[in-house]
């Protein structure tokens, strides 16, 4: 039985066979790797090792922005997300959010960056708009700091603010999944773990798939994490063996830090 | 080898090379405004502005070429900033560079390279007579349209281009459709860029003479349709010079005809810094 077709539920992203081409540029072989609900799955490995164009297809985002060609298949709690278009698919990417790797921001204010999904769903009632938002907010652990200023315009709010305003934007409606693409990579440590904190508290409501380039970060958070490189995906452990004791030599060469 | 002039001489003389030709461009900007404020100024009054006109316009007012500037051109934004708007944000937006969006960047760019009396050589075979418009401010705001559509797509196309890609991948990933990103994230932030072109467009029809006179016609009368013949202000200016009818209304008319470009200009200034601001 191929893993496309299985039906475990305890499998939250089954990705099956997934190779990504830009072009003639093979920039992801032949990928097999599946992520268990409620878990916090870590992905790192140098630049160009292919993670953020796998992380962007899981919603299908490589492939309407970026152009990418995406063979194999990948599931989402059983729903085969590369062959959804229109409605299907931004009904899939209510229930798979996303934050980029630099916080970005709408021109808006706060709390319309992170009611935009929800408008966007087709919620108008002030009242319910309300309080999603704010739930979004303490979920992102943003609520205590911008609750008396909903009307800033979010880009005055710091970098940290920022990103967990994403992180509140990405979770307003509620998804299941929850994909980040370096969140960290332009903030300071102490916010940095803030963010982390605020990733933890997301489980097991939700399935957090986390790219970075930080490896202690994913030592850190990640319950499991998958090592890439160049394309490859070299291995896939609990995260605790992956540190210590991880089966591929190159694996141990890189978190040893003597390349990357 | 040593420089020819010490680093902070050269400086200098850079700084006051580049402090003259700025000088020079507002010079020429205040002079040639000034001149014709001058020569209007003596017949310039709110009668002027509100009184229809007497003896083919040697005496009176000039409010019906007022009032039929301001028809012509808003029937040609009405014709050129929805067409110009939908055309760029096909080619921004919808297609990716091949030999059809190269074929349809180059077609706008000669668009713009024709002369304005070409336009209305155009407009009066084809709206005038072809269509039986007439000389009417419909054929003149249709005319003036499709000259200034050009403007409108280069610099609406432009607007669009600096609106940062996260933008679109934003609203998509929180579930807005490809038309919805643009609608309500794509096209707002680039507002005052599109706002920017429709007012050089609208700037371009308000002084336009040549297409306008071949289109709209010259009838000095208050127009009540869009099928009435209109005499614009350019053209109004252009009459009363050439068949040497007065210089004076001449010169108030081409003082209106400034002020009311300049007026324009700092509108739509004023305008676009309210709309970044909001967008910010």
């Amino acid at each position: 039985m191929t893993a496309a077709a299985s039906g475990d539920t305890a499998v939250m992203i089954d990705i099956h066979q997934v190779s990504i081409r830009y072009g003639a540029l093979e920039i992801l072989r032949p990928t097999t790797l599946r992520i268990d609900r409620g878990t916090i799955h870590g992905i790192i490995g140098p630049a160009g090792s292919g993670k953020s164009s796998l992380l962007r297809s899981i919603n299908k985002l490589s492939v309407e922005r970026d152009g990418a060609i995406v063979s194999g298949t990948i599931r989402v709690d059983g729903v085969d997300v590369l062959s959804l278009v229109g409605d299907a698919l931004a009904s899939l990417r209510r229930r798979v959010g996303i934050v980029f790797a630099t916080p970005q921001p709408l021109p808006r204010t706060i709390f319309e960056n992170v009611a935009y999904a929800l408008r966007i769903a087709g919620i108008t009632d002030g009242g319910v708009l309300a309080g999603k938002v704010e739930a979004a907010l303490r979920a992102a652990q943003l609520w205590e700091e911008v609750a008396d200023r909903l009307d800033l315009m979010a880009p005055q709010l710091s970098g940290g603010q920022q990103q967990r305003l994403c992180i509140a934007r990405a979770l307003a409606l509620n998804p299941s999944v929850v994909l980040l693409d370096e969140p960290c990579s332009a903030l300071d440590p102490i916010t940095s773990r803030r963010i982390e904190d605020t990733l933890v508290s997301l489980t097991p409501a939700v399935t957090v798939v986390l790219v970075t380039n930080n490896i202690k970060q994913a030592e850190r958070v990640a319950h499991t994490t998958s090592f890439f490189l160049m394309g490859d995906l070299v291995e896939t452990a609990p995260t605790e063996k992956l540190f210590s004791a991880a089966d591929d030599q190159r694996t141990q060469d890189y978190l040893a830090g003597r390349f990357g | 080898m040593r420089p020819l002039l010490a680093p902070r001489t050269t400086q200098r003389v850079a700084m006051m090379l580049m402090w003259s030709a700025t000088a020079a461009t507002i010079g020429l900007l205040l002079f040639i405004v000034g001149f014709v404020l001058r020569r209007g100024a003596g017949t310039l009054s709110w009668e002027f502005l509100t009184s229809n006109p007497r003896h083919s316009g040697a005496l009176g007012g000039i409010l019906p070429t007022v009032v039929s500037t301001i028809y012509v051109s808003a029937a040609a934004v009405v014709v050129a900033a929805p067409l110009g708007v939908a055309a760029a944000v096909y080619l921004a937006e919808y297609t990716n560079e091949s030999r059809l969006t190269r074929f349809i960047r180059s077609g706008t760019e000669a668009l713009a390279g024709i002369p304005s009396i070409i336009f209305g050589l155009f407009g009066f075979a084809f709206f005038v007579t072809a269509l039986g418009m007439g000389w009417s401010i419909l054929s003149g705001g249709l005319t003036l349209g499709l000259m200034i559509l050009p403007t409108v797509i280069r610099t609406s196309e432009e607007a669009l281009r600096a609106v940062p890609g996260y933008y679109r991948d934003v609203a998509q990933s929180l579930g807005a459709s490809k038309w919805q990103s643009i609608r309500t994230v794509v096209l707002p932030a680039a507002a005052p860029g599109v706002m920017t072109g429709v007012v050089l467009g609208i700037g371009r029809a308000v002084s336009e003479t040549a297409a306008v006179i071949f289109t709209a016609g010259v009838a000095l009368k208050m127009p009540w349709s869009p099928f009435d013949s209109a005499r614009t202000m350019s053209v109004h200016f252009y009459t009363l010079t050439m068949e040497g009818i007065s210089d004076e209304m001449a010169y108030g008319t081409a003082s209106v005809l400034v002020m009311t470009i300049l007026a324009i200009n700092l509108g739509a200034y004023w305008l676009m810094n309210q709309l970044t601001k909001r967008y910010r």
